[in-house]
């Protein structure tokens, strides 16, 4: 008996492995596997702390490697990373003519990749910070308790955004990189609204609102936006990414370039 | 019934003309689609597979739209391109595909094995695709192609980088299935790949389709074809007398010691030079037709059409 549960399943799993036994995980490990070192560095600076000393490790912790390692550099790595190579793989190797004549509705293969980058971008995100709170002890556990849904939206919307150019754009990853120097490391930064085209600005948002009653205040300049907002955003840019890439998929014509 | 329905196709590749205005029906049986490189095979393929749509005109598999997900379930492609996953083995690869198709796991793996039983890779099936060999890498694009048993199926240059021996299995493959009733459109740019198998052939040059028939119809309209001959005998004088007043020759011209002809009818002019030479007037020394090659046939074909 056929059922289309059985080949979307099927699609779903086979990405799921290629993408986890590929040499991107590996180079992943490589920068997060650095971060860690560094917050095994960082915590002896709190290693005499007091139990009410905790919530200033807290902040501090926050600012340094939440907001600037994890949330700023890390996230959007992991989800260029594996979001940009779910389809964007296929593209680039050439077999995604074995999926397009396949009987699937295009915008099921498309959701089907979805399926199988995002979980992977927020599982290994959530899995490097569980690592870093884990490692920076009683102020990392806080921070993991206080930020672990604000990143969960985060990968969910970063790695939808970069599985969309990776249906829309030829070289999805040269644009992503491009993307995330330009807009997240520089527009991100910038004073003003401007900074409401990244991603970045709507997790450090939410993060400085939930950090706020421990004294985790934003920098100068920075105008954060209310956390149901930023949660809105986060979900909207989700659901919106993932909409227009099945629909990208669906009416796109993907003619294969001879090397 | 098992059918490809080109109507009218146009294709444009933006300013770029890709496929113009080609028409043809394609029922159960073996058909050769043929020319040079450049003359819009592989659009054709692109269309029938869904993979682009007709800027006019309609493409259809079965009665229906072949860009449809329901025209793909009829349908089985074998790309020319070399690519695959490479990590995976021959056998991860094919039942992948095969479960694409919507099969359980235990149907997709009984129908891998039959379709890599079909296309002599049961025993190398295991190993990794980077490692295989040209040709075992186009068995297996033939193994994901009929794992499903399609009613139609669309091969695109299948015998590149296969060895002469497994080029015959597979041309007894399939000839095989057109006798079961399953649409074969296989494209090629050598005919005599597949003349022995084809019941119908479609020419294409620069995007249009300049002939369809059977391999012996279209061998008679090249017969019929102009052609400019180089012949020598002794004596050529009385020879190129003699010849211009044949209704078949269109000129005569001395070269040296032979004599350049162009003919109007190819196959009437050879019986009768041949009648000619057998009476013994003159002496026939060498007879070599100038321009037989593609283009020329080709050139031929379009005008014709």
């Amino acid at each position: 008996m056929k059922s289309w549960w059985y080949a979307w399943r099927a699609l779903v799993w086979v990405t799921l492995g290629r993408l986890w036994w590929s040499v991107h995980t590996l180079l992943l490990l490589f920068p997060t596997a650095a971060l860690m070192l560094f917050v095994l560095r960082y915590r002896e600076r709190f290693a005499q702390a007091q139990p009410e000393q905790v919530i200033e490790a807290f902040a501090q912790f926050t600012q340094t490697v939440v907001v600037m390692l994890v949330v700023s550099f890390l996230l959007p790595v992991v989800a260029l990373g594996f979001g940009t190579t779910g389809l964007g793989g296929d593209r680039e190797e050439g077999t995604l003519v074995f999926l397009l004549t396949r009987p699937l509705p295009r915008w099921s293969i498309a959701l089907g990749k979805w399926a199988a980058t995002v979980p992977l971008v927020v599982l290994f995100t959530w899995g490097a910070f569980a690592g870093v709170c884990w490692l920076m002890g009683p102020a990392g556990r806080m921070a993991w308790r206080g930020y672990a849904l604000p990143l969960f939206w985060g990968a969910m919307a970063y790695g939808s955004f970069f599985h969309l150019l990776a249906t829309w754009v030829r070289y999805p990853t040269v644009v992503g990189v491009v993307y995330a120097l330009f807009v997240e490391a520089l527009l991100g930064n910038m004073p003003g609204v401007i900074k409401r085209f990244s991603i970045g600005y709507y997790v450090r948002s939410w993060i400085y609102e939930l950090g706020a009653p421990w004294g985790v205040s934003p920098p100068e300049m920075f105008v954060p936006l209310e956390a149901t907002s930023c949660a809105w955003t986060l979900i909207a840019i989700t659901l919106g990414s993932l909409a227009l890439s099945a629909w990208v998929l669906q009416t796109k014509e993907y003619i294969q370039q001879e090397r | 019934m098992a059918e490809i329905c080109f109507d009218q196709v146009t294709r444009f590749y933006g300013p770029v003309i890709g496929i113009n205005q080609v028409s043809f029906t394609l029922g159960p049986g073996v058909a050769a689609l043929f020319g040079a490189n450049g003359a819009g095979k592989s659009t054709v393929m692109r269309l029938a597979s869904g993979q682009i749509r007709p800027s006019l005109g309609q493409v259809s598999i079965n009665g229906l739209p072949a860009w449809s997900t329901l025209a793909k379930r009829h349908l089985g492609y074998c790309p020319d391109v070399d690519r695959f996953y490479e990590e995976m083995s021959g056998w991860e690869f094919v039942q992948f595909m095969v479960q694409l198709h919507g099969y359980s796991s235990r149907e997709a793996r009984r129908r891998t094995e039959e379709a890599l039983e079909l296309v002599g890779m049961s025993a190398r099936a295991q190993r990794p695709l980077a490692t295989y060999s040209q040709g075992m890498r186009q068995r297996i694009k033939l193994a994901q192609a009929l794992a499903h048993q399609p009613e139609v199926l669309l091969l695109d240059e299948p015998l590149a980088g296969v060895d002469p021996g497994g080029r015959r299995q597979l041309l007894e493959l399939f000839a095989h299935l057109g006798d079961q009733g399953c649409t074969v459109l296989i494209s090629t740019h050598m005919l005599e790949e597949v003349e022995q198998l084809a019941q119908v052939v479609l020419v294409l040059v620069q995007g249009r389709l300049v002939a369809q028939g059977t391999l012996d119809e279209i061998r008679s309209w090249l017969a019929d074809r102009p052609l400019i001959v180089a012949l020598e005998a002794e004596p050529l004088r009385p020879l190129a007398g003699e010849l211009i007043g044949w209704e078949e020759v269109r000129s005569v011209q001395i070269d040296g010691s032979c004599l350049v002809v162009q003919v109007r009818q190819a196959g009437m002019f050879f019986r009768r030079l041949n009648a000619a030479a057998a009476q013994g007037r003159w002496q026939l020394r060498r007879m070599e037709p100038l321009d037989t090659g593609a283009e020329a046939v080709f050139r031929y074909l379009h005008q014709r059409s």
